[in-house]
């Protein structure tokens, strides 16, 4: 196979606490070819924002390599970094804070548009128009600001900015979770719609094992800074190999699979699973 | 709640069920309260600030004896006396003109003060919130050694060694008023610039500095302007500190703080001279903190239910 | 059936917002017998929580106008306020949405849930009173009960806390459970302890429970009847079976299209073990 977009080899992520230092990643390594999609699942603390925060380099990591296309990204300073920033792109968890609440939709779409060297005002507003455009949104949202929003239209937007960018590589940290299920929907079937128009590759991280089977080819399950299970989703989910992997399956709650009434107990404490 | 006849209120969607809120409901419900009372504030303080400052805005052009004009034969007269609103002074000026034109002093340096020390307040708060670091240490020792001066003592010392003249004590009073503003803006920046939207910038390939001047400063800027104004009342009332302490701007100026001093001499004979002045610095600064009051109660709610 | 434990007709909630009067539960009815679990399910804004906040009486009275009539046994807690104050805690009990922040961080575990088992049995020796939050701790499953009393909330994870955020609640021995999203905080593992615990709970004490949540699978898993709200009112109510196997509204319909499917699984391991 041809040399994969995205090449995570030996990532380790250790933030400085007092008294000493914590492995938030741990020696983690995995591929992204162009055009697929990686999920990332894992519950709360298990390392897989930190690794997204890696990836678009918003930190550095401790040691390891992140090849992008045959660079490696990890080492190089923030100075290095900005001319390669546009090719990474990132759509963050938090609707609400991660649009900057006093410009328009259309600023905020057109701003990377400025960044990669275009330099007519009007060519970027119209950019930023179509691909406001392109998310779904109507032309009555380019003049409003964040607050006007709803959490599905303010994620619309923000993956509006990330596009802006034209990167090759789009990063989703839970880009999902914070929104209602009809409205995680959509979003998601926007992604699939760029995924198949556009080739965008995409890592995808999340704690929902039916988003990341809904969205991705592949899947990395991780566990406190390690990875536990990797392989196609439709393996990895059908069949588990690991304890932990099974232990997640169960506890995910798919109401249109379940039968029969009420249990008298469905128990799959934390504690129960082998570490 | 023994009230639940349907009363005349208003409502959204109207459902199969009447509405239940009466009247009495809405009165005492806490958004009307906190509604009424900010409305209160505002106007109060608009009221006040405007009665002190229209007519000293208007001094010049208002029918009175010029603040200088001297008629030793009505001293001391008590206010509403031979036209004399405020009453005359130990040298028979007319005691309104006084205050008035001192005011248009008091007022122009403590504008002065507030621009400057809102300017400095900022930069140096959102460097010192933004960059962290050295800068972060530098700005923060500043602001502690400020605190553990004795103010007025040094503020009488920069005067006495370059002389009270307008921009030195516009300075002074910048210097004595910064730190206000720039622990306001460094607080409010380091909240700011946890928020994702800069991580955003960050990734999108924005410099620092550009991400500080167009992403995090236009959203502190509004609320620590208003401590800005909070500030305003703060230093008029260090202007006349300064004044009658002897080291305000010189004759023929008349601030405020010169005029309760020269007339503190009388004040068993004749009361009006300390109280009158006295009383119009209180309308202002009272003006002016319920006015900054309001306003920033209205952008709390407001920002509450956007979020 | 024996007589509800708790009885909800017509309830209407008003909230009086700055945007004018917002009647954010309109009309609902329902009812929640010994032993079982009734939820209310719906997307943010919908009203549930502010539906669960109006029986146990919690809205402030200068924010919400409250009509019709929820009765506990016989008590109408509409009609007499003054009467929520002995229902509360003895008749029904609240588990909170996020554990994290439910409990006092300055002080231990043990004196909160003290102070609960005392507030319902005032005649209790200290002793006596330590030796029930013991017992309550057992109950909820958690590890080594005598020595979590002298912990703080932030030595625990968040499940623990939800269990002792439970045992608080069964402290004064309920006969019905508002549970207002307990599990959305959490993650799946633990969310499923915490389910596996209330329905474990029930089967031993017949308590009933109110059950509020986002989720369908958490509603599908633990309920007898579910209520699916929208817009302040209840657009579909039956048995849980019913309406999640054959949902007969275009809402409930939609909410279910837009839950991601997970697929079969092999969930005996057969297929890891080969030989099939």
């Amino acid at each position: 196979m041809t040399t994969p977009l995205l090449d995570v080899r030996d990532l380790v992520v250790e933030y400085h606490v007092r008294g000493g230092s914590f492995r938030a990643v741990d020696t983690v390594s995995f591929t992204v070819h162009k055009g697929r999609t990686l999920a990332i699942v894992g519950e709360s603390g298990c390392g897989k924002s930190t690794i997204a925060c890696a990836i678009v380099r918003l930190l550095k990591p401790s040691s390891g390599q992140i090849l992008l296309d045959g660079t490696d990204i990890a080492p190089l300073s923030e100075r290095r970094m900005r001319p390669l920033r546009s090719r990474v792109q990132m759509v963050f968890q938090d609707p609400y804070a991660s649009l900057d609440p006093h410009l328009s939709a259309q600023d905020i779409v057109a701003e990377p548009l400025r960044l990669r060297g275009v330099r007519s005002a009007a060519e970027r507003r119209a950019t930023a128009a179509e691909l406001i455009d392109r998310v779904g949104l109507p032309s009555s949202a380019l003049e409003r600001r964040p607050a006007e929003f709803s959490g599905g239209q303010r994620q619309r937007i923000g993956i509006a900015r990330a596009l802006a960018s034209s990167p090759e590589l789009l990063v989703c940290d839970e880009a999902t979770s914070a929104l209602d299920v009809s409205v995680q929907a959509q979003v998601l079937a926007l992604l699939e719609d760029l995924q198949r128009d556009t080739g965008l590759t995409c890592i995808v991280i999340s704690h929902n094992l039916g988003v990341v089977r809904q969205i991705s080819a592949d899947v990395v399950v991780m566990r406190a800074g390690r990875v536990v299970e990797s392989g196609p989703t439709a393996d990895v989910l059908a069949a588990p190999k690991e304890p932990y992997t099974r232990a997640l399956r169960r506890a995910a709650l798919d109401p249109t699979a379940m039968t029969g009434r009420k249990p008298r107990a469905f128990v799959t404490a934390r504690e129960e699973i082998p570490a | 709640m023994s009230t639940t006849h349907p009363g005349p209120a208003r409502v959204q969607r109207s459902g199969p069920g009447p509405s239940a809120v009466t009247p009495k409901h809405l009165a005492r419900a806490k958004i009307t309260r906190q509604r009424r009372g900010s409305r209160l504030k505002l106007w109060a303080g608009l009221v006040c600030t405007l009665v002190v400052v229209i007519p000293v805005a208007l001094a010049r052009v208002l029918p009175l004896p010029g603040p200088d004009q001297q008629d030793l034969a009505s001293r001391r007269l008590a206010p509403f006396t031979d036209g004399h609103l405020f009453g005359t002074d130990q040298l028979g000026r007319d005691l309104l003109s006084r205050v008035l034109h001192g005011g248009q002093v008091s007022l122009l340096v403590g504008l002065l003060a507030v621009v400057v020390s809102g300017l400095i307040g900022i930069v140096l708060g959102a460097a010192a919130g933004y960059f962290g670091g050295w800068i972060d240490t530098v700005v923060s020792r500043l602001l502690e050694a400020q605190l553990s001066l004795p103010l007025l003592m040094m503020l009488l010392l920069v005067v006495a060694l370059f002389g009270p003249s307008i921009p030195v004590i516009t300075f002074v009073i910048a210097i004595a008023q910064w730190p206000e503003v720039a622990r306001l803006t460094r607080s409010l920046v380091l909240v700011e610039r946890e928020k994702p939207y800069v991580a955003a910038a960050r990734v999108l390939g924005l410099h620092r500095l550009a991400i500080l001047l167009r992403h995090v400063l236009p959203n502190v800027v509004k609320q620590a302007s208003l401590v800005v104004l909070l500030l305003l009342a703060q230093a008029v009332l260090l202007e006349s500190a300064l004044s009658y302490l002897g080291a305000g701007p010189q004759r023929p100026f008349a601030t405020w703080g010169r005029i309760i001093s020269d007339g503190q001499d009388y004040i068993t004979t004749s009361w009006w001279m300390v109280t009158l002045p006295g009383l119009v610095i209180v309308a202002l600064v009272v003006g002016v903190n319920l006015l900054g009051d309001g306003l920033r109660d209205r952008a709390r709610r407001r920002k509450v239910s956007t979020s | 059936m024996s007589a509800a434990l708790l009885d909800v007709v017509d309830l209407q909630v008003e909230l009086i917002t700055a945007g004018g009067v917002v009647r954010a539960v309109d009309g609902v009815s329902f009812t929640i017998g010994e032993g079982e679990t009734v939820t209310v399910i719906g997307e943010s804004g919908s009203g549930k929580s502010t539906t669960a906040m109006a029986v146990l009486g919690l809205l402030p009275d200068d924010l919400a106008v409250l009509s019709g009539s929820v009765r506990f046994g016989d008590t109408d807690v509409i009609a007499e306020p003054g009467a929520l104050r002995a229902v509360r805690g003895r008749t029904v009990s609240l588990i909170p949405q996020d554990p994290m922040t439910a409990l006092s961080p300055v002080h231990t575990i043990g004196r909160q849930l003290v102070e609960a088992v005392r507030l319902r049995r005032p005649e209790l020796a200290k002793r006596d009173a330590e030796a029930r939050a013991v017992e309550l701790l057992d109950l909820v499953h958690v590890p080594r009960s005598t020595e979590q009393l002298g912990r703080y909330p932030h030595q625990l994870s968040g499940g623990m806390l939800q269990r002792v955020l439970i045992a608080i609640a069964l402290a004064g021995e309920p006969r019905l459970l508002v549970a207002d999203e307990p599990t959305s905080a959490l993650d799946v593992t633990v969310q499923a302890g915490i389910l596996g615990l209330l329905l474990e709970l029930q089967e031993s004490t017949g308590i009933g429970i109110l059950m509020i949540t986002h989720d369908l699978g958490v509603a599908r898993l633990v309920s007898d009847r579910i209520h699916v709200m929208r817009d302040g009112r209840f657009v579909e109510s039956g048995d849980v079976e019913a309406v999640v196997d054959h949902p007969s509204h275009e809402y409930t319909r939609k909410l279910l299209s837009a839950v991601p499917v997970l697929g079969p699984w092999d969930e005996d391991g057969t297929a890891a073990g080969g030989d099939r």
